[in-house]
């Protein structure tokens, strides 16, 4: 606050006088009545806040992350049985054929 | 003188960080006369005023963890009751504007000083009501708390140069409003 020069002495002198309310210590009293009769309060109110300003952006995020999931073009679940019914080549003829399979096919018989 | 006076507003700051409602009381006797005084600058209504220069004490209680103890206190406290007393204006309709001009004394004050000076008083309330409010806080912030304009642009949030601007303005309508009385005032 090194602006001393540049202040408007007079006019600052007159403006304290016109708003000095005055009885200063009945207000500070006033104050501290308030803190003690709602400590916990504002507390509550101003965490709720803080919560909120950091909140709302992190739910606006999910929510279009979850859209855009949702929106995402899918295959249709396979059906076992039509895979099955359906299939021709071993994996089918494996589990549905009550003959073993031939050993040979593996190649590695004596 | 001045650091000595700031090392005891630290340790205030301390305690009261540290929860000491009593600190927190010495701190508040040290700054509740700038603060009503922009409430008033800001809302023009005493009570009002008052009520929020209240509500922004009690905000800087519950907001003193945020405080950065390395920065001055000042412009951080006025920053908080600055915005409680916008808070206020906002939620509450602009009320008995007339209030101030019904309060003035009859023409009939005669010579006596002290009416004069309060007169002027007065004169000037009127026409600080005459000012946008981003005026009246600049130039009571300015001439009457002795906040520098980088100060005074932190705590209303708008650039300096605009902050300079405003006091420029606000103490031209001032004075010339206070030109009819400034002989009686002296």
């Amino acid at each position: 606050m090194n602006h001393e020069e540049e202040r408007d002495r007079e006019l600052g002198t007159a403006l304290r006088r016109a708003l000095d309310p005055g009885h200063d210590r009945v207000f500070v009293a006033q104050v501290l009545a308030r803190i003690d009769s709602a400590p916990v309060a504002p507390l509550f109110w101003d965490l709720l806040a803080s919560w909120a300003r950091r909140g709302i952006p992190a739910a606006i995020m999910i929510a279009a992350l979850t859209a855009f999931l949702l929106a995402l073009p899918r295959q249709p679940a396979a059906n076992l049985e039509d895979t099955l019914a359906g299939g021709t080549g071993s994996g089918a003829s494996l589990i549905t054929n009550p003959a073993p399979p031939d050993a040979g096919a593996l190649g590695n018989t004596p | 003188m001045r650091k000595q006076i700031d090392k005891v507003e630290a340790d205030l700051v301390r305690r009261a960080m540290s929860g000491d409602r009593e600190a927190f009381g010495q701190i508040m006797e040290r700054y509740a006369g700038s603060a009503r005084r922009l409430c008033r600058a800001i809302l023009r209504d005493p009570e009002d005023a008052d009520d929020a220069a209240q509500d922004g004490f009690l905000s800087a209680w519950v907001k003193l963890g945020q405080y950065d103890p390395r920065r001055p206190l000042g412009p951080w406290l006025m920053r908080i009751v600055a915005n409680a007393a916008k808070d206020r204006r906002r939620r509450r309709e602009v009320r008995r504007t007339d209030e101030l001009s019904d309060s003035l004394p009859s023409s009939g004050a005669g010579p006596d000083r002290e009416a004069d000076r309060r007169l002027l008083e007065e004169q000037l309330q009127d026409a600080l009501a005459e000012l946008p409010e981003r005026y009246r806080a600049a130039v009571v912030l300015f001439d009457v708390e002795g906040y520098s304009h980088a100060e005074i642009a932190k705590i209303i949030g708008v650039p300096e140069g605009t902050v300079r601007s405003d006091v420029f303005h606000a103490r031209r309508m001032l004075r010339q409003a206070m030109e009819d009385w400034k002989e009686n005032w002296k």
